[in-house]
């Protein structure tokens, strides 16, 4: 008992345990935000209209990855859709798509009225509790 | 983009509504009709709605910010909507005299007002309720946006 304690305490948690810590973590995110995450899904009409408030979007030269519905759509509709479960690579993707082609500047318009920025937060939260995040010295930690 | 839209979805519910076929039969079954418009305007204003549907779906395949967000899901969705109209046309100008295309039309008609609620067409009644509540600088709410709870 005292050396699991002694373990824990020293971050030395085994694998196993880690993921399934991980995995609460994340579906209690997902709980908390699904009525959210659920009406904006099924209210984005895929019409592509929110590109055009997007900075990002009209820098990149319009590239559609840029879009913004089509970033939360492949981020925290990706993550509901599966419950968390995916990939390393897929949360590496999701990671670009929430941290390097979104700064959640929040001037995205929907003219059907659904809060891109909340879902592209919400997509974070996730993202920060499995552990891939952006880190601005450099490095990046996936 | 936003005219075009705009102009589709008020003829959405002005053409149907007003149209002097459908306030005949409203009138023999309830004793009571809506203004009806001319026919043939409401032919020319179906047409140009159909028109403006195929806009949609040359956008949805030619616009790839919008092709990178279209499902199966949203082509049905526009067939869904345009289906009553295109039949409804046909019917007008004597295209078949076969009874199946009129319950084609009737049964398109019914099934696209059934799917208004379990479908993403139900965001043209519940519009209202979306867009002005959702905190934003066009809502009616305070020009605060909160990112959402807890995220």
């Amino acid at each position: 008992m005292e050396a699991g304690q002694k373990g824990l305490g020293k971050g030395r948690m085994n694998g196993s345990t880690k993921d399934a810590i991980t995995a609460h973590r994340i579906s209690r995110v997902l709980t908390r935000n699904r009525e959210m995450i659920q009406l904006s899904l099924q209210a984005c009409m895929h019409c592509a209209l929110c590109a055009e408030s997007c900075f990002k979007f009209q820098s990149s030269g319009g590239d559609p990855g840029y879009t913004p519905s089509y970033k939360a759509i492949n981020s925290i509709g990706k993550i509901y859709r599966k419950k968390g479960r995916l990939s390393e690579a897929e949360y590496r993707e999701i990671n670009e798509l929430v941290w390097d082609r979104c700064v959640l500047c929040m001037r995205c318009y929907c003219p059907v009225g659904v809060s891109i920025p909340s879902l592209i937060a919400c997509a974070r939260s996730v993202c920060r509790e499995k552990g891939v995040f952006r880190t601005y010295d450099g490095e990046r930690n996936a | 983009m936003r005219t075009v839209s705009l102009i589709f979805h008020v003829l959405l519910f002005l053409v149907p509504l007003l149209l002097p076929a459908h306030n005949m039969i409203l009138y023999h079954s309830i004793h009571a009709r809506l203004p009806a418009m001319p026919a043939q305007l409401a032919d020319w204003l179906t047409v140009v709605l159909v028109l403006l549907g195929g806009f949609f779906l040359v956008r949805r395949l030619a616009v790839p910010r919008v092709r990178v967000l279209s499902t199966l899901y949203d082509y049905l969705i526009l067939v869904l909507v345009l289906a009553p109209f295109v039949t409804g046309l046909m019917l007008y100008h004597h295209v078949s005299s076969s009874r199946w295309l009129m319950i084609g039309h009737i049964v398109a008609g019914d099934a696209v007002l059934l799917a208004i609620p379990f479908t993403k067409l139900g965001h043209m009644p519940f519009l209202l309720f979306s867009r002005f509540s959702a905190s934003g600088e066009y809502a009616w709410k305070p020009a605060r946006r909160a990112w959402g709870r807890g995220a």
